[in-house]
């Protein structure tokens, strides 16, 4: 597992990262962005790797199934993203309450990544403005703390991959 | 579950932040974000830590994962590592000297207390200092870039530790009030 650390270092693609924040002017803004596309794409990969018959398993009774997972990452992204947008609120389990298919959840983590795309791409004196999301915060902070969440939480995806034998898209070759 | 979330924002504020310093400084604002985002998994992982028993450090859910331990010791060597990168100090070699050497609940909650102790010190910086390029594992970033991997870092496996808490029986701190 020591591999997972430095395989997810490089998904990260810190190049990617320092060439964009040179190129933005947001330096800040833009170390956030590489955290939040490398662990994305993991969980995207993970919920398009993991048979459909999978996707109800959970280890133990009261977490969530593995499509409640995915659906939960999709639903906080939009909600993050919408406050640093400006955008109308949007619900955190809008779409683990109404989305179970693979094909469903699929599509609503790809549909996240692209609506914070724009979120990602403000430059570092935009993300100073305070944004109320759960009390007041810069929305540096909250785009930090979206690639975090999505952090947490592939790390139960990456148990629950063990659990059943796969491997985890962060420690493959 | 869904308090989690609400929950970890709150102590994510940056507001938290600003109160543990004299002053808020914009001359750290990205550092300062980055530390207060950071301290929400830290200090879930240190207090699940101290409500774990001993005996049950050796649990591991499935053969070929740490055991609980053994991820609290990789938290802990992992923030060294990216601390020490993020103040130019040299990789630590080898760099899994805690998962492979602390076994018992007070030696890894001592571990943790040092690592977040040398990562307040990389925490501490401008974002000037935090825009100075920095290397690791032959990949080139830049200091503030390993700030926010380390909060990363810290979540990723603290998401693991919550399921294996929970296998358990043990309700998270994330999911506690």
């Amino acid at each position: 597992m020591r591999r997972t650390l430095l395989i997810l270092v490089a998904a990260a693609s810190p190049l990617t990262a320092q060439q964009q924040a040179a190129k933005d002017a947001n330096t800040g803004v833009g170390a956030a962005r590489a955290h939040w596309v490398g662990v994305h794409r993991y969980i995207e990969r993970a919920a398009e790797q993991l048979p459909e018959s999978l996707y109800n398993y959970k280890p133990t009774a009261n977490v969530r199934t593995f499509a409640e997972l995915f659906g939960h990452v999709a639903g906080t992204e939009f909600m993050f993203c919408a406050a640093i947008r400006g955008e109308a609120p949007r619900a955190e389990d809008a779409i683990e309450s109404t989305t179970k298919t693979k094909a469903g959840l699929v599509k609503a983590l790809k549909d996240a990544a692209t609506y914070c795309e724009p979120a990602y791409a403000i430059s570092d004196a935009a993300a100073a403005a305070m944004v109320d999301l759960f009390g007041q915060r810069s929305k540096l902070n909250a785009l930090v703390f979206n690639a975090l969440h999505d952090g947490e939480h592939y790390g139960n995806i990456v148990t629950y991959l063990r659990m059943n034998g796969l491997v985890p898209p962060s420690s493959q070759r | 579950m869904r308090k989690a979330v609400l929950v970890a924002l709150a102590m994510s504020s940056p507001l938290i932040a600003q109160q543990q310093q004299s002053a808020p400084d914009a001359s750290k604002f990205a550092t300062t974000t980055a530390r207060a985002v950071w301290m929400v998994p830290h200090n879930y992982v240190v207090r699940a830590l101290e409500q774990v028993p001993d005996s049950l450090l050796s649990f591991k859910p499935t053969p070929d994962v740490r055991s609980l331990g053994q991820l609290f010791g990789h938290v802990a060597d992992g923030e060294h590592l990216f601390c020490a990168l993020a103040l130019g100090e040299a990789m630590p070699n080898p760099f899994d000297v805690v998962e492979k050497s602390k076994k018992t609940k007070a030696e890894l909650l001592q571990a943790l207390k040092e690592s977040a102790a040398h990562c307040d010190k990389a925490y501490a910086q401008t974002d000037a200092s935090a825009a100075t390029p920095a290397e690791f594992f032959g990949n080139k970033a830049n200091r503030l870039f390993l700030l926010n991997m380390n909060g990363a870092h810290d979540f990723e496996h603290y998401g693991n530790i919550v399921t294996y808490l929970r296998l358990k029986g043990i309700t998270p701190p994330s999911s506690q009030r």
